[in-house]
């Protein structure tokens, strides 16, 4: 991505994000991920756990998954503010999965002074099944 | 199916103060390379008093208190899904500030749906800036119970 900061003028109703596509998420990561948020479920990193649920294997933590995505919409964003950032999950994010994140442009608007736009965002695997979908208000200064 | 008396029920306030290396784990777990989050000098040069918490990092203030939100409300975890987050942004939050937050349960309803009744959990959980008393998140959990 460049580093080009984004105008609000730029912006337009409709517009779409580059996709963002993350490395596959390894249990390393849900590791990494149950150690930095305190969440220990074991359903994320022990397998014969996850097994006996009768999940497929590990599977990844609905937060990590937002918070990839929280970081997919700041690195286009940049000199944003982020306002609001929601997200409903509707499937399960299995280890190794490789995700890709999209978000369009659906409102651009001013309330009290900000400037602020609405994206819509989904997350999809590489079998184009749909983990979560959502939307973000960001403000630009300028 | 959950009592309704814990409506407006109110769990006790939490405080936590945000270490630096606890922003580089939580940005290094998601694998977020960008680097406000692992140097002070280039967090400054983009214009923050020291490293920024990445946007969900709250996630760990999602409950206060010392009692379990779950066993309080009565809720079984085989019958719980995920209803979704939000999270709303008031101020900024960098490394060194103290946090003080409570989790307020704000309704329970009950829903019909494909799979029967459910209740429909909604929790309140805002963070305000110890020092300034400034108010810096907000996060609304949804949590689905099947009766």
């Amino acid at each position: 991505m460049s580093n080009k900061k984004l105008g609000f003028n730029e912006l337009k109703v409709g517009m779409k994000l580059p996709e963002g596509k993350i490395d596959p998420i390894t249990r390393m990561q849900l590791v990494d991920y149950a150690s930095a948020s305190g969440d220990y479920n074991l359903l994320h990193y022990d397998e014969s756990f996850a097994r006996k649920t009768g999940l497929k294997g590990c599977i990844a933590h609905g937060m990590l998954q937002m918070a990839m995505c929280a970081s997919y919409i700041m690195n286009w964003a940049k000199n944003g503010t982020l306002k609001k950032f929601k997200l409903r999950f509707s499937d399960i994010v299995n280890e190794n999965d490789v995700l890709t994140f999209k978000g369009k442009i659906i409102n651009k608007y001013q309330e009290s002074n900000e400037n602020l736009i609405e994206v819509r965002v989904l997350t999809e695997t590489q079998e184009k099944r749909i983990t979560s979908q959502g939307s973000v208000i960001i403000s630009f200064s300028t | 199916m959950l009592d309704r008396k814990f409506i407006g029920y109110k769990f006790e306030p939490s405080e936590r103060t945000i270490p630096r290396w606890k922003i580089s784990q939580f940005a290094n777990a998601i694998r977020d390379t960008n680097p406000i989050y692992y140097e002070l000098n280039e967090a400054k040069n983009q214009g923050y008093k020291d490293l920024p918490v990445p946007p969900t990092f709250f996630t760990r203030m999602i409950y206060s208190g010392e009692k379990n939100f779950y066993a309080t409300l009565g809720i079984d975890f085989k019958k719980l899904l995920d209803g979704g987050k939000e999270f709303r942004y008031y101020s900024q939050c960098v490394a060194g500030d103290t946090l003080i937050y409570q989790t307020k349960v704000e309704n329970i309803i009950e829903k019909e749906g494909k799979r029967g009744k459910m209740d429909i959990v909604t929790s309140i959980t805002e963070g305000k800036n110890k020092d300034s008393n400034e108010k810096v998140f907000e996060i609304i959990n949804t949590l689905i119970v099947f009766h």
